[in-house]
């Protein structure tokens, strides 16, 4: 027996079915077909599926689709504004923070949550707060690079 | 060829190519794709790490109103009962189909014994419960040691080691053994002053891509069938799908979807055939998916290795002899990389007498695959180790023992040719003076400092440049970009052409659309492919001379072209690669430039790594304070991604050393199949990670690439080994340095 | 005359550690080996790479060399 819910996702109201046990990771892939957000673990240890649900930083796969019901998610297809890139997307290009690209949808999520709740952390902070998304190619030196550049650029813009 | 020159593009930063799609979410990668119709795959697993099938009863499952198919091993028909009682089964397939579908034994936990395609992903999952399977549990065999004491249970009746001097006698889980030799091994130990001896091992490790293997796949009778999946190598997909199925290659058609991660990890095939005979019996598109704990289980592991170190010295620090004897467990079936492995252990040095013998002993592991300079980190790592051992008890600077031994133009391996111009001596001498080894080190910290080396390798790759009529273009390729490979192509075409890189898109094209590309491995693709673009830029430069001398009726020597234009020599006449292009309708169609080549000439990239941690004496826990790696890239073609290869393999070094390993429970489970409890470093675990780029160009690559991704991983683990020894003032002889073992050590002591 | 290197491995099966040999492209070599030694079949010496002077070639078919050239057979190298 499926559940209708109705949800908004990147500013769009959308509804979906889903099982009772269906992730908000499973509804955002394969009913809305958003997958922008990744899967690589589906325990919540490496954060590739990262998305923002009600302002909070959450595992897409940790949270049941069901719990979306009357809430707001921001997901990595929400950052950009059409085809301007947010700061911190830019950061990530310039800094090549990135190599196959598959944790990077995640850590900007994070780092966009890092950086709204703090918006002048210390490298040890980012380098904390982004502990929870795993990447395997980079070792981070260039991703925590590209947070720090483009923290202080959107303070310098604030 | 390599002369000092000025390059327009070559060594800048660009922004990637793929770049847009990967910060947005748009990028497709292996599970991204569905299309209509598409029914859902699972696999079922083996509970046991060593046991025979004794039988396998699949008809509930296909009974069942959500199936559409089950496949076994039966399915293929290259191996099946029936290809073997006709005599026509492919020997060489054996294994491969074997390990993607289990025949008449389970050889590790997590092993794949049949598949199911039904209506959703989780009717797939719940009619793996009406698969009946019995088994003859055996001992699980577990260790090198295990597989090769007197009586161990053998996991292949009929598997005689090969590369003995005397044919062998009986069946045995070693399936392989080598021998090199250079000078007289005994006479050098006779001339040492000093010698360290000493025996070191690995832990089984995995690449730990962040993206699972998946694959959406359609078979077509009618039309070529489709397979979707992130691998390394598309075309090695394609050869492997077709030899198990019986199918021509104009049959298969494979796409490279972006691909999340391999590190050598992507270059076979598990679901891919399994995913398309379910297609087959089906009749619909079928899509497949691992979880984290089968790609710990079912996928890709390093091999763990024990290995022993003997190295000879003068008192005056030249060495006069290395030896060593190298065990690989290769897992479920032969093909540890031991060769590689007695390859690169001693390159680094050139000492007139060498010894190294190496064994690949198959255990009930999941079947190693490559990881990153396959056998090297493990092999290197206990040389590096008994050469700072040495360095420390002949009261040597390391890196002055290493210059006084180093591998240079002209050096011998022991593997046979003589090494042509190599940058060790530049990556020691970069290494001497660096900011890091030239700081003080804090106190209670240790340092720890290695070198590594991989070969590269270079091989085929078939590029097409095709030119619009506005000049912009495209660069199609055939080699999976896995860390911003296509970002260089572009650059190097650019170069050539003397256009701005971003007028030209560089897309990795499917099997139809390009021809043979080898695998995304050996550190090949920026020499190799990159040559093969060069080539075919080139091609169009001589194509649009021609052009241009038709539009001036000259002929094309008096034509010059370069940074875009072209000139004619004759007059003062000039027309741009735009205008050229714009005119391509009048003077014999379209533009495009090609090259199919088996590139030769790849160059060795040698690497230093220095470390310094400290370790609490009350938890055991190693913190990396400071990191270096120096290597040489020959030429670096976008320095940001060259300085990522050596960031990213320095850290898989690291989590190889400080943490990373499998935890086997005694029926040979892996008790730690999740990234919770594999741990590979994280954000949190790591500071900086400086680099210093070293540029001794490779003579044979116009701009003298050499390759860059490999070697990175090769000196970490004795360079953090080291590290902790010197921290702790103990000998480190096993990997990984993780708590409880370094806490057990510092108890020991005292 | 080119000279060609066998390693320890190849020497166990060709018994003989070097051989010098007037042929001046790969196709030549395998013909001359195949010629002058017992046991070059067991060898599979075409399906190793062939090392030229130093400069490691995974598919030799077609290569050409000098007459004081250095020739290496090495298994090919596949990698991650």
């Amino acid at each position: 027996m499926k559940t209708h819910v109705s949800t908004v996702v990147n500013g769009d109201a959308v509804e979906f079915l889903c099982s009772p046990s269906d992730t908000l990771l499973h509804a955002l892939r394969n009913e809305i077909g958003l997958t922008g957000t990744k899967e690589g673990c589906g325990s919540g240890d490496c954060g590739a599926c990262s998305v923002m649900l009600d302002g909070a930083l959450v595992c897409s796969c940790l949270v049941l689709g069901v719990e979306a019901q009357g809430s707001q998610v921001e997901t990595i297809e929400g950052i950009a504004h059409q085809d301007k890139l947010h700061v911190i997307q830019e950061k990530f290009l310039e800094h090549a923070a990135l190599q196959c690209g598959i944790c990077t949808p995640g850590l900007i999520v994070s780092t966009k949550a890092l950086l709204e709740e703090n918006p002048a952390p210390t490298e040890e902070e980012a380098r904390y707060y982004l502990a929870g998304n795993l990447c395997r190619c980079t070792g981070y030196d260039k991703i925590i690079k590209a947070v720090m550049d483009a923290a202080d650029v959107m303070r310098q813009g604030a | 060829m390599s002369e000092a020159r000025e390059y327009q593009h070559i060594g800048q930063r660009t922004i990637r190519p793929d770049g847009f799609d990967k910060v947005t979410g748009k990028a497709n990668y292996g599970a991204d794709l569905s299309i209509p119709g598409m029914i859902w795959g699972a696999i079922l697993r083996s509970p046991h790490a060593h046991a025979k099938i004794t039988s396998l009863d699949v008809s509930e499952a296909e009974a069942h109103p959500d199936v559409f198919a089950v496949a076994t091993y039966q399915d293929f028909p290259s191996v099946n009962a029936e290809a073997v009682a006709a005599g026509t089964a492919r020997k060489d397939l054996f294994d491969t189909a074997a390990n993607v579908l289990a025949d008449t034994k389970v050889l590790y936990h997590g092993h794949a014994i049949a598949a199911v395609a039904a209506r959703t992903e989780a009717a797939a999952q719940a009619a793996l419960e009406l698969i009946q399977v019995a088994y003859e549990v055996l001992d699980p065999v577990l260790t090198i040691d295990a597989a090769i004491k007197d009586g161990a249970a053998l996991l292949h009746d009929n598997m005689m080691t090969q590369g003995l001097l005397e044919p062998a006698s009986a069946a045995s889980n070693i399936a392989a053994r080598m021998e090199l030799k250079k000078g007289d091994i005994d006479l050098g130990f006779e001339a040492a002053d000093i010698i360290v001896e000493r025996s070191y091992e690995t832990p089984t490790v995995h690449q730990g891509y962040i993206e699972p293997h998946a694959t959406t796949v359609r078979f077509d009778d009618n039309g070529p069938s489709m397979i979707w999946c992130p691998t390394q190598g598309h075309f090695d997909v394609r050869a492997r799908v077709a030899q198990l199925l019986n199918m021509e290659l104009g049959q298969i058609k494979v796409v490279a979807s972006e691909i999340g991660g391999g590190f050598g990890g992507k270059t076979t095939v598990y679901l891919e055939p399994v995913a398309l005979i379910l297609s087959k019996k089906s009749g619909r598109p079928v899509k497949m998916t691992m979880s984290r704990e089968d790609v710990f289980r079912a996928s890709g592991p390093a091999s763990a290795s024990q290995s022993k170190v003997k190295i000879g010295a003068k008192s005056d620090g030249t060495i006069t002899a290395m030896q060593a004897s190298l065990h690989y467990e290769a897992g479920a079936f032969k093909g540890s990389p031991m060769g590689p492995g007695c390859m690169t252990i001693f390159t680094p040095y050139d000492v007139e007498n060498m010894y190294v013998e190496g064994f690949d002993v198959v255990v009930n592991k999941p079947k190693a695959a490559a990881y990153r300079a396959p056998g090297a980190p493990q092999a290197e790592f206990a040389a590096e180790m008994a050469v700072n051992e040495l360095a420390s008890k002949l009261g040597m600077d390391p890196i002055d023992l290493r210059l006084k031994n180093a591998a240079k133009e002209g050096t011998q391996t022991i593997y046979g040719p003589k090494l042509k111009t190599v940058g060790l001596e530049a990556c020691l001498l970069a290494a001497k003076s660096s900011p890091h080894y030239q700081s003080t080190l804090q106190e209670n910290a240790g340092r720890g400092l290695a070198a590594g080396f991989w070969f590269n390798i270079g091989g085929q790759s078939s590029v097409m440049i095709h030119l619009n009529p506005d000049g912009t273009g495209s660069i199609i390729e055939g080699s999976p970009d896995i860390g911003g490979s296509r970002a260089s192509m572009q650059m190097m075409a650019a170069e050539v052409l003397g256009v701005s890189p971003s007028t030209l898109n560089p897309i990795v094209a499917d099997t139809e659309h390009v021809a043979y590309n080898q695998t995304t491995g050996g550190s090949r693709t920026t020499f190799a492919t990159g040559m093969a673009v060069i080539e075919a830029a080139e091609d169009i430069v001589d194509q649009l001379k021609a052009r241009a001398a038709e539009l001036w009726n000259v002929t094309p020597e008096q034509v010059d072209y370069k940074n875009g234009v072209a000139y004619n020599l004759s007059s003062d006449e000039r027309l741009s690669l735009a205008e050229i292009c714009a005119k391509a309708e009048k003077t014999g169609g379209q533009i495009t430039g090609r090259a199919n080549i088996n590139a030769r000439g790849a160059g060795p990239s040698f690497a230093v790594h220095l470390c310094d941690v400290q370790v609490d004496p009350e938890t055991g826990k190693t913190d990396v304070l400071r990191y270096t790696a120096i290597q040489d890239a020959g030429k670096a073609i976008h320095p940001s991604y060259v300085e990522g290869q050596f960031q990213g393999g320095a850290v898989q070094g690291i989590g190889w050393a400080l943490n990373e390993e499998y935890v086997y429970s005694a029926d040979g489970v892996m008790e730690n199949a999740g990234f919770l409890d594999y741990r590979i470093p994280l954000a949190s675990d790591l500071p900086e990670i400086e680099t210093i780029i070293v540029e001794v160009p490779n003579s044979f690559h116009p701009f003298g690439v050499r390759g860059v991704g490999e070697t990175g991983i090769v000196p970490p683990l004795a360079a953090v080994g080291t590290a902790v020894s010197d921290a702790i003032g103990l000998p480190i002889t096993s990997l990984p340095c993780s708590p409880p073992k370094l806490l057990e050590l510092i108890m020991k002591r005292g | 005359m080119a000279i060609v290197f066998f390693s320890s491995e190849l020497e166990a099966i060709l018994g003989c550690t070097q051989l010098k040999v007037a042929a001046l492209t790969y196709r030549e070599l395998l013909n001359e080996l195949s010629e002058c030694l017992p046991n070059y079949l067991e060898a599979n010496l075409e399906t190793l790479a062939l090392v030229i002077d130093g400069e490691i070639v995974q598919e030799p078919f077609l290569a050409t060399f000098e007459a004081n050239s250095e020739l290496h057979f090495i298994q090919k190298i596949a990698a991650g």
